[in-house]
């Protein structure tokens, strides 16, 4: 994947003949889109059929300028709602009498240097260097008041960052607030299915369900490059109907995205059909070694609901999850970027204090996340002592979590949340 | 006066609502019938000296041994759950009967029910043909039979609920997705339900019914939504089915996948009524929300997902886009039948406006474009620049957007001549228009 992406890169770069068709491609794709967020009604001239005779630009609108200390957020999505307690523990006594078959052994735990209170789970072991270096920090009993136990509403309140209901996702509402000339497809990814937070009211992010299949090819004995112009430009005039007008904008930042992203088409047969989520953490390193004005990029990883059989299943997850973020900030530290981005995880709730008889845990209130980049330590407490409905207490507003990853993005951050909620990180750069 | 240009354009929304559109001898054999007749027809074959299919699954399979090891047993699995989507496939593509499966893969994705828990691909198998069995019925009957459905106490954990620390899983998902939605219960209500669930297992290596095992259940009687008494399926299911808010509940989610997303939804209320007069049947309410669209007093746009996209797109042109071109592009897309990504089902439909499904759509339209047969009415019109009936072919009988028509005419006259065909098929295909039903 990274070979592709740097070839793509140079060949976007380079101008030469075989890049001119393809810059081409997103030069219009570019423009189009402009126009087309620009005056919904707007009719185009008839746009040629061959890609040589669209003027080749090598910048786009892919944001030029921004230069490589240009913040990045990443959020990696823990879907299915994360049991915390297991996952960060608390060293107390009660946790051990209140998880009979599910707490884990002193033994088993991973001590945490400075941290007295808490300790991890054994399977996030390639965690404990961050922890080690000072560039990790545990957020935990962590969760909105009044979000719900219900995947779907809980879901809403995490992706929203409120617990009325609201159409768009906290991210969407940032990248609405702080759009800039314009829009660019890659400035918002998310990898590995629909990220609801990056819903906005005018901003378009794009979905890239599956990176290895993320490329456009045409039939043999076609004419590759007039069918792609074609379908670019069934684009335009937008349809008065508002559902065919969202089916046509998506073709243009679409056809851009490929052309940034696109691996070539020869993927074989032997590869695996689906993606995983370490995969596709190799694609968002490599969008941010692209350097195209990405901002934002979530992943999602799958499976967390673990009504039962959580203790082997935990581990699993939370092995791919540990073995994933660490390699991937160590690819960051390699490219010189890792200073720029700032990692966090999100999950929409966590579980319930009391095991279930089929040895798993059913949905609760707070949970545990975990942020990479400046380290703070532990932050926030696990009550067990005054559990609210059998569920851990929430001690840290989901929000302040997100206050300070807009803080990071530049902000504004109290307009976009709607009010001031405490940083969990006080020395940001 | 009702034009035939009307009685055409009714007779595409109704077979592409309910269906997955009609082949070009479908679209013959049904020229000038009345709507209402074909969905009276549809909504009861029967009555109308029509024969309901056999279910596609019936015998597919031998139950896999039980002395299959590990790695063994996967690749049996895989093989053995490869056969019925292939099956599952074709009858979407050639089913006499297009309502059934089309109500299949409605509670499909409502009861979003997925082989990756289940394991069994003959358990998953019987899960669907359960949807199939009753996609028309009565929804107390799917309800109460999907509760105790194998495939369904494995995917969420009601076979592991025992006793005294119940598995809140089902509960929940029983009443806010299945039922009442999130508004009418209390986490009482889940702790309640939970506990009056709990008792069934599937014994070790059979795939056919559930049992009940008194020793796991807690028969202690509780309050469910307000009554008293509840402490097993049966009473569980009478509060549940009776309470107010489920033929709502249910006549909005039927309304929605059949009208649009913006559909108005001060009519539910009336769709509801019709509902629980009829005993929670499943016809009637078909009937009266399909009548609404007819009468065009409640229509709107919706994006028309993957499966149907895919389904229309072979029919009309009769391309035989092989079995692993199909499943590739349906996972791809995320939505391959027999594994929806989340308990609440599939994608909504506006997911799959995303670049990585514009992107698929694309190249599978080429797929098909290049697999069409040469001597089919769909080439012919993409051959000779006859845009109104490569349009009514396809499935859009009002004819294609201006935008479409435009690059149409411009491609059609940039490429050479033998290029005609595959080019302007494949755009037609992956085109915005061919996106909505």
């Amino acid at each position: 994947m990274n070979e592709n992406l740097n070839r793509r890169r140079f060949l976007y770069l380079a101008g030469g003949a075989t890049a001119a068709a393809a810059t081409g491609a997103a030069a219009w794709a570019g423009l189009l889109r402009e126009q087309v967020n620009g005056a919904p009604t707007l009719t185009l001239p008839g746009l040629t059929t061959t890609t040589t005779s669209m003027t080749p630009t090598t910048t786009t609108s892919l944001a030029p300028g921004q230069g490589p200390k240009n913040p990045v957020l990443v959020i990696v999505q823990m879907q299915g709602g994360n049991d915390g307690l297991n996952t960060l523990v608390p060293l107390n006594g009660r946790y051990q009498d209140l998880r009979p078959t599910l707490a884990l052994g002193d033994h088993e735990m991973l001590d945490l240097s400075d941290a007295q209170d808490f300790a991890l789970h054994p399977a996030l072991a390639p965690l404990l260097p961050l922890w080690e270096n000072n560039l990790l920090t545990g957020v935990t009993g962590i969760g909105i008041p009044g979000q719900g136990r219900s995947h779907f509403t809980a879901s809403d309140s995490w992706h929203s960052g409120r617990t009325s209901p609201e159409t768009t996702g906290w991210l969407g509402r940032w990248l609405d607030a702080t759009a800039n000339g314009p829009a660019n497809p890659l400035r918002a990814v998310s990898l590995g299915g629909g990220a609801p937070i990056l819903t906005a009211e005018s901003q378009l992010s794009t979905i890239i369900n599956s990176p290895r299949n993320f490329r456009l090819s045409t039939p043999p004995g076609s004419d590759s490059e007039a069918i792609v112009a074609a379908f670019l430009q069934t684009a335009s005039p937008l349809s008065g109907d508002p559902t065919l007008a969202a089916a046509q904008m998506a073709i243009p930042s679409t056809i851009e995205a490929i052309e940034v992203l696109g691996v070539d088409s020869g993927v074989t047969a032997d590869e695996p059909p689906e993606e995983n989520y370490t995969s596709l953490l190799d694609t968002a390193a490599g969008l941010i070694d692209l350097d195209v004005g990405t901002e934002v990029i979530v992943v999602s990883v799958h499976g967390f609901d673990t009504h039962s059989d959580q203790r082997s299943r935990q581990e699993k997850l939370l092995a791919n999850l540990a073995a994933g973020l660490a390699s991937f900030r160590q690819r960051l530290e390699a490219n010189g970027h890792a200073d720029r981005v700032l990692i966090m995880t999100t999950s929409e709730f966590g579980r319930r204090v009391q095991e279930n008889a089929s040895g798993g845990t059913d949905h609760g209130t707070a949970g545990a996340q975990f942020i990479i980049g400046p380290n703070q330590g532990i932050i926030g407490q696990v009550d067990l002592d005054n559990l609210v409905d059998g569920d851990v207490p929430i001690a840290v507003d989901t929000r302040s979590m997100y206050a300070t990853a807009l803080d990071w993005l530049g902000g504004p951050t109290d307009e976009i949340l709607g009010k001031k909620y405490d940083r969990l990180l006080d020395n940001l750069p | 006066m009702v034009t035939s240009d009307k009685i055409a354009s009714d007779l595409a929304w109704l077979t592409q609502r309910l269906g997955y559109g009609l082949t070009p001898d479908e679209q013959s054999q049904l020229e000038g019938i009345r709507p209402a007749t074909l969905l009276a027809r549809w909504v009861d074959p029967e009555s109308h000296g029509l024969v309901i299919p056999p279910d596609p699954f019936e015998g597919l399979s031998e139950p896999i041994p039980l002395s299959l090891k590990d790695e063994e047993l996967a690749n049996q699995r895989q093989m053995i759950s490869e056969q019925y989507l292939e099956a599952w496939l074709n009858e979407l593509l050639t089913t006499a009967d297009p309502l059934l499966e089309w109500m299949t893969f409605f509670w499909h994705d409502h009861f979003a029910v997925t082989k990756t828990a289940v394991g069994d691909p003959l358990t998953m198998a019987n899960h669907i043909s359960l949807l199939r069995q009753h996609a028309r019925g009565n929804f107390g009957d799917l309800l109460r039979a999907v509760t105790v459905d194998p495939a369904m106490l494995i995917f969420l954990d009601g076979s592991l609920s025992v006793g005294e620390q119940p598995n809140e899983n089902f509960g929940r998902e029983l009443m806010e997705v299945y039922s009442i939605g999130v508004e009418h219960y209390t986490e009482a209500d889940v702790a309640a339900v939970a506990s009056a669930l709990t008792g069934w297992e599937i014994p070790e290596g059979d795939t056919g019914a559930a049992v009940f095992s008194a020793w796991r259940h807690d028969d202690t009687p509780r309050t469910l939504l307000g009554v008293s008494g509840v402490h097993d399926v049966e009473t569980s299911l009478d509060v549940i089915l009776g309470h107010p808010a489920l033929p709502g509940f249910i006549a909005g989610k039927l309304a929605k996948a059949i009208l649009g997303n913006d559909f108005d939804v001060n009519q539910v209320p009336e769709f509801a009524e019709v509902f629980a007069r009829h005993d929670l049947e499943i016809s009637p309410l078909i009937t009266v929300i399909a009548q609404a669209g007819l009468d065009k007093t409640n229509r709107s746009s919706l994006v028309r997902h993957p499966v149907s996209w895919l389904i229309n797109a072979l029919k009309t042109t009769g391309a035989q886009l092989s079995f692993d071109d199909q499943s590739h592009f349906l996972r791809t897309s995320n939505m391959l039948p027999g594994q929806p990504p989340h308990v609440g089902g599939f994608p909504a439909p506006k997911d799959y406006l995303s670049a990585s499904c514009t992107a698929v759509r694309f190249n599978c339209a080429g797929n098909i474009a290049d697999l069409t047969p040469r001597d089919s009415l769909v080439w012919a019109a993409a051959t000779s620049g006859d845009w109104d009936a490569l349009a009514a072919l396809l499935g859009c009988p009002a004819g294609f957007s201006d935008a479409l028509l435009f690059t149409l005419r411009e491609l059609w006259v940039n490429v050479p001549i033998r290029k005609h065909g595959i080019s302007c098929l494949t755009l037609a295909l992956a085109s915005p228009d061919l996106l909505m039903v």
